[in-house]
Formats: C-alpha cells, structure tokens, sequence
C-alpha cells in the first residue's frame, strides 16, 4: 500500500519539479562551459560580452536555485493540505489504508523530494567546481578535519559523521512534521484553516525557540552554533562539542516524536473536513 | 438477518450544538434505503462517521460489526456530496488510482459506462462541466462491487434528464446482497427506488420504516408525506 501511495505522490508532483532538477543540471553545465572558455581566453581578450554572460547565468543560476527550493516547498505542502484536508481528502482518506500510513507515505515522499533537491544542488557544485585543484582542496579539508576529531576530539570520524549526517536527516524530518502538524491543527479551524496553518507555525517556531532556551539555561547546552560559548563555560572543548552534538540530536528527535504524536491525533480523531 | 450498518445511541457535538443525538438505525443487506431530511439535519454527519471521516463522542457505528477502519472502507463505496478528484487528472488515470486501491473495483464495467455517456477517458476533469464530474464519480463509484453503497446527494448537481440515467445506473450495478444508502432532499427522483425510508431532524431519528408501510400507513407519496413532516 505504502509503495501505491508513494507511486501517485511522486506521479502527482513531479511534472514540475523534475523539469526545475533538470534546469539547474542544465543551467550548471553552461556556467562550467562559461568558466571553462573565461579561463582558456587571455585576461585582455576577455570581451565584456564573456563576462557580461557569465554574470547573467550566475544571477540566474542563483534565482533557479531559489526557485527549486521554493516552489518544491509549495508543491508538497499544497499537495498535502489539499489531499487530506481540502475536498480531495474525501477519497484520500476514505481509502481501505490507516490515516498513519497516508500522512507517512506523504511525508516519505516530501523527504525524498528534500533529498533529491540537496544531492542536485551537491551535484551541481560539482558540475560547476569539479577540478583536480577543488578536489584536492576537499581532501585537504577532509584530511584536516580527520585529524582535528582524531586529535582535539578523541573519537573516531565514523561516529562523529554518522551524528552530523543523523542530525541533517532527522532535521529534515522534523521539518516536514512541522509543516504536517501545523496543518492539521489549521484544519481543526471551521474558517481560515490555512490562517490557523500560518498561526500554528509561528505559534510552534516560538514554543521551540522558548524550550530551547530553557533547556540551554538548565544544562548548559545549546545549537551547535553556540558551541564555543558552551566550551568557555565547562572548560573543556571536546565535550562541550559532544555534548552539544548529541543534546541537538536527541532533542530533535523528541520534537520529531511530539510533532507526529499530534499530527497523529488530530488526523486520526479530529478530523474537520469542509 | 445481521444489519450491515448499525448505530448504537450515536452522538457528534459541534461545539454546543449536537449534530447527532442518540441515533439508533440498522441498514439492511439487499436494501435501498433512503436518509431524507433537510439541510442541516445530520445526514452528512452520520455518512461521514461511516466513513471514518469524523468520529462519533458518544455511541457506535459499525459496518459487519466493525467500527470505521481500513477493513470497513475496503467494503464502503462512498460518493460524497462533492467533487473529491483532482482536476488534473484524466479519467482513464482516476480509473487506474481507483483499481490499484480498491480491490472490488471492475475496470471493465467503469469503461462501459463511459461510453454509455459519452465520457472520453483521455479527457481531463479540469476540461469537463460540474455535472459530467459527478457522473464520473458515480461511475467511479457504482464500479465498485462493495457491500455499502453510501451516495450523498448524488442528483443534486446534474440535469433532470441525467437523474434518470444515474438513478438506473446506481440500480442496476449494485449487488443483490449489498446495500445502498441514499442521502438526498430530491425525493420525487429518487422515491420509487427506495425500500426503506429514514427521517432525521435537528440530528435525531424521527421515522424509520419501509416505503411500503409508510405509503400504506399515510396515504401519500413519500415526497408529500416529507412535506407534511418538515414543513417550514
């Protein structure tokens, strides 16, 4: 069933977000062919049509890049709100499947969108980027990072990526539950659902920034930005960083848990359909 | 015989206002009953409890014995009081979505009726007046061979001569031992098809007998009886 719902997810969305994928492959090529041609002409040779050309593709490969990220946005969240709560959640959710297994598969696939729109902006700097010059640079980088967990940290790099990669997947995770709660909760609005959907997101925003700072207060923990001010306070950098580091993961999947357990109620036990 | 739907002193609340009080009903296999009342009386209510689309506060409904659920929708086709496709799709699309989630779904029988009226399957709904919409829901749903047919107002957005058409098609594609259950405020179309009648008022059960009997009992049509009832 999961596999049928994730089939019309994907066949419903992407007629408009592969064609913005593509574009930003395409429009990365040109810029690398741009580069490529600035880079084999002399500096005097260099028209100012070449640069004049560049910068446009730059200004608009930057645009593209904005563009995918929104409109991909827009199109899952509408997409959601429209199928479970507007007039389409009549057939949605009177389908022989559990309302959970709707709001997951629709959720899995907002996830996946969220992949697939980060691998091609990571594809992309490489398309435009990718030199034996940048990629020793990366290595340099990795190399130097290797030996600062080895060194200052005291761990092995496995755990300390498998933390930061955990940390990006269920932030994303956690993003796509807020949108589905507030949503839900905007629904339970008999007027300006999508008003209440709005209020509900910032009302939500507010409530975790209030338990972040209280739980910073009380534990002397905070985001990962504010490690260094933690590690001034408990003298001691490389537990301050984990601490940090497993503090942002736990309380993230606790947020994930809360968002989902309400979302789960509300779509399950108070459903307010037009 | 087993009723295949029952409610059991079934209450929903909006705020201060009971939307359903106390409702006690058993539908039957093998009958067309008809849920008649006016607007604002709880008839979308108890359809959307049987679908699982709001949950009752007090009460029960079942369908085989079961409370709303996965199991219960397998066997519920439901045609709601609006149009629940997206635009965007083709019919021939809505019939695939259809046959890959529902099991009871006969492709075959949903094309026949297409050509009967004249809907191409490549047409998208977006291109397509309100009331061919509403036939092809109908279509999408009488295609079904459920056990609980549950249309909710399913003339009130089509011409007169389409009424007919539909009417014959909702008799004609459902099984013998399933149901059907009618909501409606159009009695004259629909009257000479029902077995049983159901009159609900400010969310309560006020008759439930067959037409037969109320015919005999009242002397009149069901149409004018509902007048005398629910007169203004």
């Amino acid at each position: 069933m999961l596999g049928k719902i994730l089939k019309y997810e994907f066949k419903s969305t992407y007629k408009i977000i592969t064609p913005l994928i593509l574009a930003v492959l395409v429009l990365s090529l040109i810029l690398r062919f741009q580069l490529t041609a600035m880079d084999s002409i002399n500096f005097n040779e260099r028209a100012i049509g070449y640069q004049a050309g560049l910068g446009l593709s730059i200004f608009f490969y930057i645009m593209l890049i904005f563009a995918t990220s929104i409109v991909t946005f827009i199109v899952l969240v509408t997409r959601f709100y429209k199928t479970m709560f507007g007039d389409e959640g009549y057939l949605t959710l009177t389908l022989p499947c559990q309302p959970d297994l709707l709001m997951n598969g629709k959720a899995l696939a907002f996830f996946i969108w969220n992949l697939a729109i980060s691998a091609t902006c990571i594809l992309s700097f490489f398309i435009i980027g990718f030199s034996k010059e940048v990629l020793g640079f990366i290595a340099d980088m990795f190399d130097g990072l290797r030996s600062f967990i080895y060194e200052d940290l005291g761990v092995a790099p496995v755990i300390f990526y498998t933390i930061i990669i955990l940390i990006c997947l269920i932030s994303i995770i956690m993003g796509i539950y807020k949108i589905i709660m507030c949503l839900a909760i905007g629904q339970l609005s008999n007027s300006h659902k999508v008003g209440f959907a709005v209020l509900a997101f910032l009302g939500t925003n507010f409530a975790v920034g209030i338990i972040d700072m209280i739980l910073s207060l009380v534990f002397q923990l905070g985001n990962i930005g504010s490690i260094y001010s933690i590690s001034m306070v408990i003298d001691d950098y490389s537990t301050a960083f984990f601490r940090t580091l497993i503090f942002t993961l736990v309380k993230y999947i606790v947020y994930t848990v809360v968002m989902y357990f309400i979302s789960h109620y509300i779509i399950n036990k108070k459903l307010n359909l037009e | 015989m087993e009723p295949l739907l029952q409610c059991i002193g079934l209450s929903k609340r909006f705020g201060p206002k009971f939307a359903l009080a106390n409702v006690n009903l058993n539908i039957f296999p093998g009958r067309i009953t008809g849920l008649l009342g006016p607007n604002g009386s709880g008839k979308t209510t108890l359809i959307k409890i049987a679908n699982g689309l709001l949950t009752p506060d007090a009460g029960r409904l079942t369908i085989q014995g079961l409370n709303p659920s996965p199991e219960t929708k397998a066997i519920i086709s439901y045609l709601p009081e609006r149009t629940y496709l997206a635009p965007w799709m083709k019919v021939a699309d809505i019939i695939n979505y259809f046959a890959d989630f529902y099991a009871d779904f006969d492709v075959n029988r949903a094309y026949e009726m297409l050509q009967n009226l004249n809907i191409n399957p490549d047409d998208r709904l977006k291109t397509m007046s309100k009331g061919t919409r509403e036939k092809v829901q109908l279509i999408l749903v009488m295609s079904r061979r459920a056990k609980l047919y549950i249309l909710d107002e399913p003339i009130a957005g089509v011409d007169p001569a389409a009424r007919d058409y539909i009417l014959n098609t909702v008799i004609k594609n459902y099984d013998r031992d399933a149901a059907i259950l009618l909501s409606t405020h159009l009695i004259t179309d629909v009257e000479d098809i029902l077995d049983d009648i159901v009159f609900i008022r400010y969310g309560q059960i006020i008759e439930a007998d067959t037409a037969d009997n109320i015919r005999a009992r009242e002397g009149k049509t069901i149409d004018q009886y509902f007048r005398e009832v629910f007169r203004c």
